[in-house]
């Protein structure tokens, strides 16, 4: 195999870093890892070809400086910490390493909430009917203009602080005063805009990827309905009963918003989609590579880490000529160190044993080794189970039996609600929208059955469960002594 | 109030105490003839025979450290606290009702100050941890007797956050 000269740094950690490292060893690229203090236990520290410290994944001037000593040629910013930071590509743009993702003027384009619909508008996609709320303007002909219910929402708002649903006049301008309060508390800015609100909207979103210089393809659709709080537990691709002409639609909208932008790299457009019309409408556009991309990959057959690596080396050629075909369907499940039982309260600990499913369509993308403690600085996302077969409901049950074979121990995790979740019928038919999971998903607790608990209790008087058995993992204190005492009826949320 | 599910009425004790999420499982002792046979990879097969003379096979595995008691069976993965002894029979005594971290994390805000009365599920802080925001809300109305916690600072599981007053005992309740 020959050598790349080349060297792709990654600047972020675990699962990503590993997924990301995996290509570049296909492709025969040297990698480097960096390391924030706290994170010396962290998987990617142990695949990585080189390991250098940095201040904190959000430090560019030390990531720069790394990159630079290393002699980076190439920076994967993963998804989350600076992965969708202008400044971050600018600094690296000027520093002359290359960056697999966009430019730093899409993003920062792209980035803005009003500016990205704007764009959105000019290339012909549907967004949201929406209006600003100008200081002492009309504010009832304007929401007129944008239909109930609606939504109004803080400019500067997050994490749906300053929001209100209102669905009539009459509760406009008590709505406004209230969320106006909130917004200026929360974030010292009382800027108000209005949104229409739909009502059980599903999450799609169409996964692009363009050469820079206006050719762009589609690599289909994921559903991503299935969320609590506005974090992802399960995606799939394709969308189920999902219509032809929709799913088109959705298609040669992402792709007219590509060629707007000259979109470079991986990229996904969100959208909201009417189940009941059909109707779809541009929410925002992820400048990085998602959580979920495996999904897309294993129904396109496209590696999206080596057609980044392969665009940046070749800015002149186009990687991805056409969009492919989808075939088959794959699921993925996120895993993360909770307890859905009690709220979702973080579970955090060392990892004393962990077994991974293997088999026919399976995938882990895993951020977490044996022995390894799980900590409460970084997020909680353990690994992600990815499954793939040739029907939907083969991938469901397939998903059933990676969950089941599955074993994490030394902390908690929301395995056994993942496993729920694939038992329940509108999961099953696919009939699932936005705030589904919140409002509709029974969150029962477990209970063990009659032989389990005979088996439980024999199986542990005759010494067998006794964690000497496993073998040396059991030197030492875990960081955190039990992650589950304590649990009364004191109600954390 | 009282959620806690009553002890066996057999006279015999359990033969397991488990706190999973916040639910205790009372395993009582079993004649069961199962017999176990451990398998590489940390596998442990239960084997049973059934009247009819079939056989019952069940394949998991268990882990087990001080008072951590972990399975995974039945398609799922138990998590739980083994419970050793059982703290006086008052499911509303002191030790459920106070207010101590579930969870290591770091206090990000105070909500409320001593002395404050604050009803039924109030929220009394803020706590952070892995990215995420939680609230401790009041499990019953009351007065805060006493902060035990700075914003800012890093708690260790079973930490002490809030002694909370309750209303009755405050002799202002309305009830």
């Amino acid at each position: 195999m020959s050598r790349s000269p080349n060297k792709v740094l990654v600047a972020n950690r675990s699962e990503i870093a590993c997924r990301v490292f995996q290509t570049c060893r296909e492709m025969g690229i040297k990698t480097v890892a960096i390391m924030a203090p706290g994170d010396e236990e962290a998987r990617h520290i142990t695949y990585a070809d080189e390991v250098h410290r940095v201040a904190g994944y959000l430090d560019i001037p030390s990531i720069v400086q790394v990159a630079k000593k290393s002699g980076t040629t190439l920076i994967h910013p993963g998804y989350g910490f600076l992965s969708e930071r202008p400044a971050f590509v600018a600094a690296l743009e000027q520093a002359g390493v290359g960056f697999l993702g966009p430019t730093a003027e899409t993003m920062e384009l792209m980035g803005g909430k009003i500016v990205a619909k704007e764009i959105a508008t000019r290339a012909g996609v549907p967004t949201l009917p929406w209006a600003r709320v100008a200081q002492g303007g009309d504010m009832k002909t304007a929401a007129a203009r944008v239909g109930y219910p609606l939504l109004l929402k803080a400019a500067a708002g997050g994490g749906g602080k300053g929001m209100r649903r209102v669905d009539r006049p009459e509760d406009l301008e008590s709505a406004a005063e209230s969320a106006a309060a909130e917004a200026i508390a929360a974030f010292g800015d009382g800027t108000l805009f209005l949104e229409r609100l739909l009502e059980r909207p599903r999450h799609i979103e169409v996964q692009v990827f363009g050469d820079g210089r206006g050719h762009g393809v589609h690599l289909n659709e994921r559903e991503c309905s299935l969320q609590r709080r506005h974090q992802k537990v399960w995606e799939e691709a394709t969308a189920p009963n999902l219509s032809q002409k929709t799913r088109e639609g959705l298609f040669t909208a992402a792709l007219n918003l590509v060629r707007e932008v000259q979109y470079r790299s991986a990229g996904t457009l969100e959208f909201l989609v009417d189940d009941i019309t059909g109707e779809f409408f541009f929410l925002e556009m992820n400048t990085r590579l998602q959580v979920e991309h495996p999904v897309s990959e294993l129904v396109t057959g496209i590696d999206l880490v080596r057609a980044q690596i392969e665009q940046a080396l070749n800015p002149q050629g186009t990687v991805l000529k056409d969009s492919p075909s989808p075939r088959g369907h794959a699921i993925e499940v996120r895993l993360y160190a909770e307890d859905p039982y009690q709220d979702f309260i973080p579970t955090p600990g060392k990892v004393e044993r962990v077994r991974w499913p293997t088999g026919p369509g399976i995938r882990v993308d895993s951020g977490i080794e044996e022995g390894q403690t799980v900590g409460t600085s970084f997020d909680s996302m353990l690994a992600k189970l990815i499954v793939y077969a040739e029907k939907r409901e083969h991938a469901i049950a397939r998903m059933r039996y990676a969950l089941d074979e599955t074993v994490i121990f030394g902390l908690g995790s929301n395995q056994a609600w993942l496993r729920a979740l694939c038992d329940h019928p509108a999961v099953i038919e696919g009939k699932v929208w936005t705030s589904w999971l919140g409002t509709h998903f029974a969150n029962e607790k477990p209970s063990l059955s009659a032989a389990a608990q005979e088996v439980l209790v024999s199986a542990r008087k005759k010494g067998l469960l006794a964690a000497q058995n496993t073998g040396d993992i059991t030197q030492g204190v875990a960081a955190y002594p039990s992650p589950f005492v304590r649990y009364g009826n004191g109600g954390v949320q | 109030m009282t959620k806690q599910p009553s002890p066996p009425k057999s006279s015999t004790p359990p033969a397991l105490t488990w706190k999973v999420s916040g639910t205790r499982f009372q395993l009582s002792d079993t004649k069961a003839a199962w017999t176990f046979e451990r398998r590489p990879g940390g596998w442990i097969i239960a084997e049973r025979i059934l009247e009819d003379g079939s056989i019952e096979r069940v394949r998991f595995q268990g882990w087990e450290q001080r008072t951590q008691l972990q399975a995974s069976l039945d398609g799922r993965n138990w998590a739980g606290e083994i419970i050793l002894k059982t703290r006086g029979s008052s499911a509303s005594g002191a030790g459920d009702a106070d207010l101590t971290a579930q969870f290591p994390g770091k206090v990000r805000k105070l909500l409320v100050r001593e002395g404050d009365h604050v009803e039924e599920g109030a929220p009394l802080m803020l706590l952070e941890a892995m990215k995420m925001e939680f609230s401790i809300k009041a499990p019953f109305a009351g007065s805060v007797a006493k902060l035990c916690v700075q914003e800012g600072q890093q708690l260790s599981p079973g930490q002490q956050l809030v002694e909370l007053q309750p209303a009755e005992t405050e002799g202002t309740s309305a009830s």
